[in-house]
């Protein structure tokens, strides 16, 4: 049962195409890794999936639901997808627990102390419980991503999409944030994930994709993705990137 | 000799590593030594010329004691001035329960303290030393030289000033190491404020029983009129301010919400009822106001109980429109102006009520806060809408300063959620409702204050329907809140424009509409980057006050300008020009600068949070 579903998805900005027709899908439960270049489509596409970013050809079905313009869609999709972007987008106002209970509190309709005591259990579980108190712009850029997954997961959502979190960290940083999110793959989460750490994909992926000049390239297993790639532009990358 | 010596020597002990600086900041080189000798010397001149101004006997400075009443209240009745003093009462009351309400309890140490002291006294010695001890003055054509301060005189204050310097100096001493809270300080300098009225005395105009000018003016106290109101409302805010501490001790947190509307409810409660003594005709109360509080109290609570029944519910959105509509027509059909309002309030009642009120509790809550918005709104509107029993010359019975805080009280709060609204509506993505708003704020920037104060008074009553009317002054403060929501609304928009994309997306990723997105994220970082501009334009709209003299209203600086440098009955003030319009420059000065610097602390603690 497939829970994210794309059928020959397109996307232009001006004259430039974007996404030449993606057409995949993702089961419940699955890990999928998204590698290739910049400016290969890879985090428009999954920008499209909770409409932050608007296809304009194909379909998207998330949760059996079609993404249309219609709000009340979009505001459903929006509930059960959490997003973690690059750049952490923390509220720099609201201090750590604020960040994260908010939209339990506006859009879930919690009790405040009910929201509270489920953002502490994350903040326990991405290992940061004593930063509660404290604002985004107080944190090291590594304890800000961890909040940012703190703060989707306190959604409850059904799929986490991860737009490149690591890329804005310092090295040692990066497996900070890397552990929270296999941790998360092992609960059993959906999760999409925009990323150029290999590692972590050999390690936690079940399905590895390559995108390149808006089109999906390549589709396999990790160790077959590595290992025995089946195109040459597959080839091409990991001579790059390894 | 002992005592003469620590009289002399302070200045040396107390300035020890003063020399350093000294050395280091003003004489570290040659050239800065150069322009710190002429800055020194250029400073002290004008000083000099500026006090010698002041102290000139051809200054006239009882033009602007004697006309203190016609500043503040300009021609109100002195038989009904208790109702002045219950409006700053009233003011001062809200202003001590704030203050002890969110007081910090700050500390400063006894030794920072005195060392501010320190400095204010030593600059007040350089006053008193570069105060010059003859001024020119003209007689008979000629310029003669009149010594107003005598060297004996000033050996006698730099005396003065140099032992309070050494007291001041022993306390620092021996209390380096305590604190004292902020507010107590705060407390003792408005002390001193209090006992200086009753102490200091100043030539005062007298008439005797012929209604003749007494010559020489006798030296009376300061406030002679005045001292008794002043000192009864010092006690008021220390009594207000324990009540703050009080309830803050007591941690309500319904307490804050009930001085915010307070804060909000005074203005309009002391306009309609205190300061203007409304005829309001019991009849009319029983008639007509009692029942329309008790009728829309019921409907009210009608809607908040039954609304969420699923009988009702699919039927929300017709009574939502139907009301709607209902309140447009009865918005231009003549009828009561109370019945246009309420019938608008319940309307939004009906819109917010099922999201509001989703439990037993905050139906409660919700019906308690309908009633008294009812009542009051009611209360207030008989009160604005009756004739005022104070008969005043002139159209207004508000003038001189309480005009213009008026005018700068009203214009900021009306400005403030329409300037928003417009710069919301300017980047909105709807286009009608974007070029709407556009337009008005170019319209509104594009066209002078003066033209749109004519505009108000002239022309606004051509578009308006036959038999409304606007009071002269009700006409500026609207003029006033447009044109300076059109330009908060630039400045708002600015900060909207300072919000990085990843806000937006993040918000909206966490599933917020997008009013919530807009409330809870965007306004709040945007309204904390644009303080100063907001803060400079809300100074400026202070100011621009003053303008409202064109129209024909009596503000602070016209009577200064005009109306005084006129007057010869009574004492004769023809001419006095220049001490009328220093004093409205201080005037306006020190509340200017008084809300810079309140502000300058509001911004520190919100800049806490950010990085």
């Amino acid at each position: 049962m497939s829970i994210i579903k794309s059928v020959d998805v397109k996307k232009w900005y001006g004259d430039f195409q974007a996404l030449k027709g993606i057409t995949m899908d993702v089961a419940e439960g699955e890990v999928l890794v998204i590698c290739g270049p910049s400016g290969s489509g890879k985090s428009t596409f999954i920008r499209c999936i909770n409409r932050l970013e608007q296809h304009q050809d194909g379909q998207i079905f998330v949760d059996g639901i079609e993404l249309t313009n219609d709000l009340k869609n979009i505001e459903a999709i929006r509930s059960e997808v959490g997003m973690v972007f690059q750049s952490f987008n923390l509220f720099p106002h609201l201090t750590v627990l604020q960040n994260i209970t908010l939209a339990p509190v506006w859009v879930r309709k919690k009790s405040k102390t009910e929201a509270e005591a489920k953002a502490m259990e994350l903040l326990e579980r991405v290992g940061i419980p004593e930063q509660a108190d404290k604002f985004p712009g107080q944190l090291s850029g590594g304890q800000q991503q961890r909040v940012a997954i703190a703060r989707a997961l306190a959604m409850e959502p059904k799929i986490m999409l991860f737009d490149e979190p690591t890329s804005a960290l310092d090295p040692e940083m990066i497996k900070e944030v890397l552990d929270v999110m296999k941790e998360l793959a092992k609960s059993g989460m959906t999760m999409i994930v925009v990323t150029h750490e290999m590692g972590f994909a050999k390690e936690v992926a079940d399905r590895v994709m390559l995108f390149d000049e808006g089109q999906l390239v390549e589709e396999n297993t990790p160790e077959e993705f590595f290992n025995n790639p089946k195109s040459d532009r597959t080839k091409l990358f990991l001579s790059q990137i390894l | 000799m002992e005592e003469k010596k620590t009289l002399e020597s302070p200045p040396e002990v107390q300035f020890a590593g003063v020399a350093r600086w000294l050395r280091e900041n003003l004489f570290s080189s040659i050239s800065s030594s150069i322009l710190t000798l002429i800055s020194i010397a250029a400073i002290s001149r004008l000083f000099r010329s500026g006090i010698g101004f002041f102290i000139s006997p051809e200054r006239e400075w009882t033009a602007v004691t004697y006309n203190m009443q016609l500043y503040m209240v300009q021609a109100y009745p002195e038989a009904d001035f208790i109702r002045v003093w219950i409006t700053v009462g009233l003011l001062i009351f809200l202003l001590g329960i704030s203050w002890g309400f969110n007081s910090i309890n700050e500390k400063i140490r006894v030794k920072d303290w005195c060392d501010g002291l320190l400095k204010s006294i030593s600059s007040i010695i350089f006053l008193i030393s570069v105060t010059p001890r003859v001024v020119e003055v003209e007689v008979k054509e000629t310029l003669v030289d009149v010594e107003v301060f005598s060297n004996n005189t000033r050996f006698l204050w730099i005396a003065i000033a140099v032992t309070i310097i050494a007291v001041i100096y022993l306390l620092r001493r021996i209390s380096s190491t305590s604190e004292i809270v902020r507010d107590r300080v705060s407390f003792i300098y408005l002390s001193l404020g209090v006992a200086l009225i009753w102490i200091i005395k100043v030539p005062t105009v007298t008439f005797n029983s012929l209604n003749e000018r007494i010559d020489p003016d006798p030296f009376l106290p300061l406030a002679s009129t005045t001292k008794i109101p002043w000192t009864i409302l010092f006690g008021v805010m220390l009594i207000a301010y324990f009540i703050g501490t009080f309830l803050k001790s007591n941690g309500k947190n319904s307490v804050s919400r009930m001085i915010m509307s307070s804060w909000l409810l005074a203005p309009l409660l002391i306009v309609s009822w205190i300061y203007r003594k409304p005829d309001f005709g019991i009849s009319n109360v029983l008639t007509l106001d009692l029942p329309l509080s008790i009728g829309f109290s019921i409907i009210g609570i009608i809607a908040i109980r039954t609304l969420k029944s699923p009988k009702i519910v699919p039927y929300q959105r017709i009574i939502r429109y139907g009301l709607l509509f209902l309140s447009v027509v009865i918005l231009f059909t003549p009828v009561l102006r109370q019945l246009k309002i309420l019938f608008f309030i319940t309307w939004i009642l009906i819109s917010i009520a099922p999201t509001i009120a989703n439990s037993k509790e905050s139906v409660k809550n919700l019906s308690i806060v309908w009633t008294a918005a009812v009542v009051i709104l009611i209360f207030l509107m008989r009160g604005a809408s009756s004739e005022s029993l104070i008969v005043v010359p002139g159209s207004s019975i508000y003038g001189g300063f309480t005009l213009t805080w008026l005018l700068a009280f009203f214009g900021i709060a009306i400005s403030f959620p329409f300037g928003v609204i417009l710069a919301l509506g300017r980047t909105s993505k709807l286009p009608v409702i974007r070029i709407i708003c556009t337009a008005v704020i170019e319209l509104v920037r594009s066209v002078p204050f003066i033209t749109w104060l004519f505009f108000g008074s002239v022309m606004l009553t051509l578009f308006l329907p036959k038999g409304v009317e606007f009071d002269e002054v009700l006409r500026a403060i609207v003029v006033t809140a447009i044109f300076s929501s059109a330009y908060l609304a630039e400045n708002v928009r600015g900060g909207l424009q300072s919000i990085s994309n990843g806000q937006f997306e993040a918000a909206d990723a966490i599933g917020l509409s997008s009013i919530q997105r807009i409330t809870l994220i965007i306004l709040p970082q945007a309204l904390r980057a644009v303080i100063p501009p907001i803060v400079s334009q809300v100074i400026s709209l202070f100011k621009d006050t003053s303008l409202v003299a064109i129209v024909g209203l009596f503000d602070l600086l016209y009577i200064g300008s005009k109306v005084i440098p006129n007057q010869s009955q009574g004492a004769n003030f023809l001419g006095t020009i220049q001490e009328n319009i220093l004093f409205c420059a201080i005037f306006y000065w020190l509340f200017t600068y008084s809300f810079a610097r309140r502000s300058m602390k509001i911004e520190k603690r919100l800049g806490l949070g950010e990085r």
